[in-house]
């Protein structure tokens, strides 16, 4: 199977058309666990000399406040399943026994009927072992009704530690996150709130862990301008063949400018992205019915208006089909990501090249997730948790 | 002129005129510490594919005049200034045919008659050149830069100094503001195609404002929060700013991430052929300023903005917030003559007109002031969101 560290550097390839090397899983290095603070350097190539650092975004706290603080107490739904098999089931994953035992007792006599409803103590949650945790967590996963482990925080780079930095959680919230954090495809996952939560002592506490849980990395990436920089290659390329004609007159302002180091690439967006990049969806564009997801984001990249007609998956490739070709070439700023599952075909995600290995992205519909610029093996590790996306890469037609 | 009204305020160096081009300049007050660097921006190609002048130069220079009979004409150019003697000349049948039809004079006067104009006969003669329309280019002149066509030139151009000199030459004064209107002179004189083009984009030039947010140890995140989320107005920024102060290592932030979603779109950027506008209503400094908070700005904004104001806007209280919609009218009249949004210090968000020609940018309040001074009095208004109008 293909890492995302692997999938990264296969990007790399084909965006600098060089020939394709194997890499021993040993050799490959896996930029995601370089602490936050520092500035990064991206692979030079026709975007020009670009830097980045990352950033954390956490959902504005109006947004948080709408989030329920769940209960001490967690509860695994096992849809279909009687307490028997669940008994089988807990023990062989590696649980320990006369936790399970003492939790089963306890559940069973609290059924309510219909699904069976395990309540794991909150020693049992901790004493997991990693892998024991991992394995149950999967069997969880299946079932909408475990909210946190269907779709459980992500921490795409990894290290607990480093995602949460400066997050005003205190050390040993942040000690008790990277405990009960479980290896989930190429990042970590984390569910337990409900166990961490019972480590808190108000509501402040609570409602800081649940910002902090809705953290995203994202970066901020700039564009390095030296005296000998050549201006009209880079005007080419963020232009992506004048479809983003504003760049143009940005980058001809900046070329007159002596003592101006740095470009924000926001400003290199088009209009649309531009708009929305590090925000987080506001009530108004959910005015529809609906509020924008990956494929919104990305269809709409080079809309001046955004086209609302992607709700419908159905809709959003019959559009990239009229609007843009599949490509095999170089990848450049604009082109089309889509991550497919790689048995039914069904598109799971899509993202927006803009140059190296960083994208355009909004991960699902949630008003949680922002608009943003991101690592794609960030995107890559969240979607890949099952199974490996196909990706294809579309361009956008001439206008 | 401070417009602020912030006390603990302070600006590094005087706005406007007394910008050095290449001088990085610096704001500071409750908005944090701003500096800035000064930008020419051109115009797109989108311009100029839809400017008429590059098609109808060829035409060459005419005057038409509505007037009774000759001597109506005569009137016309003496009263600007120009002699008795060039009149005759003007008016004889080599260079002036009348259309009986339209009850039109037609004169083509030569190259070195309209060179030898002075300035004041230029203002004088030129608004009175028919007709008054969109492709008249003496009817919709080229505003130069406050303060001439030197402050966007002295970085390179591509067009010839001599034709620079002659643009200089042939532009005259309408109240404060510095106009060219012999377009197709100085594009007969050019040697391409493209030396047409770069002209257009060279007196189509505007100045604006790079402007960033200066990060340290020292920064106050409540105070920037409270600044820069204008009471509430503007809080989509807040989770990037929170998130940048909590990043080591960043010692700017561009003001693109702190601007409301509309401005933040539009700034340093042209009209777009696929943008605001309906039919030859096309966003100016009303629909601008009003779009301000607006993240879908409604094309009622496209309309005379009367009520819009007078329903959704109180008299601002100091010290003025970010976003507060800047009034500038005739202190006689009461007219209204521009608009924009207050930014911080003397910085204001503005679009100086509906031409697709002009961009969205950063300026200096004085700079905009100065460049709509042709009333003899203005008066400038601070007006702000009433509670219920915000978000």
């Amino acid at each position: 199977m293909m890492t995302a560290a692997r999938l990264t550097i296969l990007l790399l390839l084909i965006a600098h058309s060089l020939t394709a090397q194997l890499f021993e899983d040993d050799d490959l290095a896996i930029k995601l666990t370089q602490p936050s603070m520092m500035v990064h350097r991206c692979q030079p190539g026709p975007w020009g000399e670009l830097e980045y650092h990352y950033l954390y975004l956490e959902a504005p706290m109006s947004t948080v406040e709408l989030i329920n603080v769940p209960s001490r107490n967690a509860v695994w739904s096992f849809p279909g399943k009687s307490a028997e098999e669940i008994h089988e089931f807990l023990i062989n994953s590696g649980a320990p026994v006369e936790e399970v035992n003492s939790c089963l007792e306890y559940s069973v006599a609290y059924q309510t009927g219909g699904i069976f409803k395990f309540f794991p103590s909150a020693e049992l949650i901790s004493d997991l072992e990693p892998g024991v945790r991992q394995t149950i967590y999967a069997e969880l996963r299946r079932w909408p009704e475990n909210k946190s482990y269907h779709s459980p925080v992500v921490i795409a780079s990894g290290d607990v530690y480093d995602w949460f930095r400066n997050s005003g959680l205190k050390e040993e919230t942040i000690a008790h996150i990277d405990k009960l954090s479980y290896p989930l495809g190429n990042a970590r996952g984390f569910s337990d709130v409900s166990t961490v939560v019972r480590g808190l002592y108000n509501d402040e506490e609570e409602l800081a862990l649940l910002k902090a849980l809705t953290r995203t990395r994202s970066l901020i990436l700039s564009l390095r301008i030296r005296p000998d920089t050549d201006t009209a290659l880079l005007k080419r390329y963020w232009s992506a063949g004048y479809k983003s004609k504003d760049v143009v007159t940005i980058f001809d302002a900046v070329a007159r400018i002596e003592g101006l180091e740095t470009i924000d690439v926001t400003r290199l967006l088009p209009p649309t992205p531009r708009k929305y990049v590090y925000t987080f969806p506001s009530r108004s564009l959910g005015v529809d019915g609906t509020y924008p997801d990956s494929f919104w984001a990305s269809l709409n990249f080079f809309n001046y208006f955004p086209d609302e007609q992607f709700d419908d998956i159905g809709k959003v490739m019959d559009y990239a089909r009229e609007n843009y070709d599949i490509s095999t070439g170089p990848l450049t700023f604009g082109d089309l990501i889509i991550m497919k599952d790689a048995k039914s075909g069904r598109a799971l995600h899509s993202c927006v090249f803009i140059a190296d290995d960083i994208v355009y992205s909004k991960n699902g519909r949630s008003i949680l997730q922002p608009f943003m610029l991101v690592k794609l093996d960030d995107i890559y590790n969240r979607i890949a948790i099952e199974e490996k996306p196909q990706l294809e890469v579309w361009r956008r037609r001439e206008r | 002129m401070r417009a602020d009204g912030q006390d603990a305020a302070e600006t590094g160096n005087r706005l406007g005129t007394a910008l050095h081009p290449e001088e990085k300049n610096h704001a500071v007050g409750p908005w944090g510490h701003l500096e800035f660097y000064q930008l020419i921006l051109e115009p797109s190609d989108f311009f100029l594919a839809v400017s008429s002048d590059l098609r109808t130069w060829r035409e060459g220079t005419v005057w038409r005049f509505s007037a009774l009979n000759a001597d109506g004409v005569r009137g016309i150019l003496e009263n600007a200034g120009i002699k008795s003697e060039l009149c005759d000349i003007l008016l004889s049948d080599q260079y002036m045919t009348f259309d009986r039809e339209a009850g039109i004079f037609e004169i083509r006067p030569p190259e070195d008659v309209i060179i030898a104009l002075n300035p004041v006969s230029r203002g004088i003669l030129y608004p009175q050149i028919l007709p008054f329309h969109a492709r008249n280019p003496f009817h919709t002149t080229f505003a130069l830069p406050v303060g001439g066509l030197d402050k966007v030139t002295y970085v390179s151009t591509g067009v010839p100094q001599e034709q620079l000199d002659l643009i200089k030459k042939l532009s005259y004064k309408r109240g404060n503001t510095t106009q060219f209107a012999d377009i197709r002179l100085v594009f007969s004189k050019a040697n391409s195609e493209e030396e047409r083009r770069r002209i257009l984009k060279t007196i189509a030039r505007e100045r604006s404002l790079s402007v960033k947010l200066r990060i340290s140890e020292d920064s106050n995140l409540s105070q920037l929060e409270d600044y820069w989320s204008a009471g509430g107005k503007n809080r989509e920024i807040l989770p990037m700013l929170e998130s940048i102060m909590m990043t080591s290592g960043i010692e700017t932030l561009d003001l693109v991430h702190l601007l409301p979603p509309t401005p933040r779109k539009l700034l340093n950027s042209y009209p777009s052929e696929d943008g605001n506008g309906v039919g030859n209503e096309m966003p100016d400094c009303y629909w601008t300023a009003a779009s301000f908070f607006s993240e879908d700005p409604p094309d009622r904004f496209l309309d005379s903005i009367a009520q819009v104001i007078d329903n959704r806007y109180e008299k601002a209280s100091r010290p003025l917030q970010l976003g507060d919609f800047i009034l500038l009218t005739d202190k006689q009249t009461g007219r209204a003559i521009h608009a924009c949004n207050y930014i911080a210090g003397n910085l204001i968000y503005t679009k100086n007109g509906k031409s697709l020609g002009r961009p969205w940018i950063i300026s200096s309040l004085e700079d905009v002031v100065e460049e709509y001074l042709s009333v003899e009095e203005m008066s400038l208004t601070f007006l702000r969101l009433k509670p219920q109008y915000r978000k």
